[in-house]
Parts: C-alpha cells; structure tokens; sequence
C-alpha cells in the first residue's frame, strides 16, 4: 500500500481538524515533492494520476426496472448495440 | 448439506479509511479472494491494499453494453469462485444492500446453491447524507426511491416529508446502457416533481465525501435549475419538505376516544 493511501487511511480514522497539523504532517511523510504537493492541495485528481488510479470509475448495480418487469424487454432487446444507436447522453 | 465456499458481501463505508468496521475488515483480509466494487479509484487502490487478490468487477462496465448483462456477470464471477470452494469476499462502497442489486443476488443464489452467503451492513451514502446535511429522517418522515423508478411508475409522494431520488444523473433511462442522460430527460422528472413542488422550491444534489480530504457536495439549488445541473452517477437529489404536515383528526379523534376507553376501564 503506498505512503499516500496509507496516510489517506490514518486521516479517515484519525481526522485532524488543524490545517496547521495536516501540513505539518504532510510536511514529514516519506513521498515524492508532487506527491507532497497534491496532498497539500487536497488535489484528488493530481492524486489519482500520480498513484495510478483508473482514469474513469463506474460504480452503479441497481436497475430501475424490478426483474419481472425486465423480462419482456429483455427479449426484446439486443445484448449489445453500437454506441452510436444510443440515444446521446446530453441534449 | 452446506458446500465448502463461502460469500460475504461487505461494505467499505463512504469515505477512505473512516467507515470500514473491523469485522468488515477482517472479512477481507481473511478471504481467499476479494472483489471489488467501489466509488473512488484511490478507494480502489486502498483496498488492493489489503489483500493479495482484489479483482477489480469495474471491467465488467463498458460502454453500450446493458448493465443487466454487466450485472449477471460480476454475479457469476463471484459465483465461479465460491464453486471452487473458495472463500470469496465481495467489497462494495457504502452499504452492499442499499441500492445494490449485485450483493443480494450473489448471496441469495450463492444459498440456492448450497454455500453459506451473508452480508455485513455498512455506511451508506444515506447515513452520511443525514450526518452532513442535519437532517433526522424521523422527524418529518422520509422517502426514498430509485429517479428512473419514480419517473416510470407512479408513486404516491407526501411532500410534507423528505424524498430522496438516488442515481438522478441517470434518470430517465431505460436504455440499461448509459451513465449520464441529459437535461431533456432531467426536463421531464422536474416536470413530475413540478405537481408536488413549486418551480422554485430549495433542493440539493448531494454527494458524500470519498476521501478524509474533501467535503462532501451539498449544493443547493432551486427544482427549476436541476435540469441543467451537474448531476453525476453517484449524486444524489435531496427534495425537503415543502409544505407542513396535516393533521389526521379522524385517526386523532379515533386516538382519543381509545385513551378514554382505556382510562375508563382501569
């Protein structure tokens, strides 16, 4: 586990409330001067692409639609279809 | 006869590192293998963290393709092992059953099949939406409902007490295959909202705190304005009451004349 994530996971259980104390601690962590940086800056996006983290994160598993009402769409359906055939996500 | 193999669908919480109990914990750390099904990426990073073997489900997402399908798939991925006889921890942000249709389908066909399944409750998007807004949910009632699941059915609302629309930045779909729909769909669900609620009543698209440096998303904004809103996968519209709540003075009357009864009788 990185020093970043580890010291992500302190601050979870551990908050502190003194923005004096986050730099100061920030300040002594064993990281890399961008690393330093992003964490000063609360910079989550900086974060993630210096950690590695995925780009994009979907994170939804619950349908509008009960099953049995899914049903008669399902069979309608195809499995998959062009990304062009949907309709556009903004208007 | 119970199988060897076993599922346990745990959650992480909202927030890196302030939300995962210890027995969720040690549920992870324990398991033969882990998947993995969170709403940050450094969250992501922090739970392969914690054991050899975190197999990400994000994979089973792609664009186009129906998330019925994605669905069945991360279930049967967690399945195959269980079969194998392993031991297998499903990881998933918030609370696995609160709007979380994969966790409770693993575990009831993980039963149908034999294996011992359970789940371990966490700290859902819900909880740390009362802690940051301050509301009590028991004070004026609160309802809750799926956005799309509201627009295709009718509901009966009481806009006297909360209603909370989950995964707004969806509503609208029927396609199974987006992750975003568009202000002309928001157009129609603030048109629904529109019999219950005027155009210019408060509301706040909400979005809990993922990592212990951010704050959480409480932006407030008139009904009119959340057609063109950011409205994101995990944002959450949070519509306060909009009138005061009614007295039933026929249950009220009913009440009293049972009080009566009763001191009578003693």
């Amino acid at each position: 586990m990185s020093n970043v994530i580890q010291f992500l996971e302190t601050l979870g259980s551990k908050p502190m409330l003194s923005p004096a104390d986050y730099a100061a601690t920030v300040a002594v962590l064993e990281l890399d001067t961008e690393q330093q940086e992003a964490l000063l800056d609360r910079d989550h996006a900086r974060l993630n692409d210096l950690l590695g983290g995925r780009e994009k994160l979907l994170c939804s598993v619950f349908p509008a639609t009960p099953d049995d009402d899914q049903k008669d769409d399902d069979e309608k359906r195809e499995d998959d279809v062009p990304v062009e055939d949907i309709p556009p996500e903004s208007e | 006869m119970t199988q060897q193999g076993s599922l346990v669908c745990v959650g992480l919480g909202m927030m890196l590192g302030a939300h995962l109990s210890p027995r969720s914990r040690s549920h992870i750390e324990q398991a033969d293998v882990v998947f993995a099904l969170v709403s940050d990426p450094l969250v992501e990073l922090w739970v392969q963290g914690m054991h050899g073997d975190v197999r990400s489900l994000q994979p089973y997402y792609a664009e186009g393709k129906d998330r019925h399908r994605t669905y069945r798939e991360m279930i049967e991925a967690m399945l195959a092992e269980v079969r194998a006889g392993r031991s297998v921890c499903g990881v998933f942000y918030g609370h696995p059953g609160v709007f979380a249709q994969v966790p409770h389908r693993a575990i009831e066909q993980a039963r149908g099949e034999g294996f011992q399944a359970h789940m371990e409750p966490g700290i859902s998007a819900e909880d740390c939406l009362y802690a940051d807004l301050g509301i009590d949910p028991g004070t004026y009632g609160c309802q809750h409902y799926e956005a799309s699941q509201f627009m295709f059915y009718q509901r009966r609302i009481d806009s006297s007490a909360y209603l909370v629309l989950w995964q707004v930045g969806i509503a609208g779909d029927r396609s199974m295959r987006r992750f975003a729909t568009g202000p002309a769909y928001r157009r129609l669900l603030v048109h629904l909202l529109a019999h219950d609620y005027p155009l210019e009543h408060e509301v706040i698209a909400y979005e809990a705190a993922t990592l212990p440096i951010a704050a959480p998303r409480m932006e407030r904004l008139r009904l009119s304005d959340v057609a063109d809103a950011d409205l994101r996968l995990q944002t959450t519209l949070v519509i306060p009451p909009a009138r005061p709540m009614q007295s039933n003075q026929a249950m009220l009357d009913c009440i009293a004349q049972l009080d009566m009864e009763i001191v009578h009788s003693n």
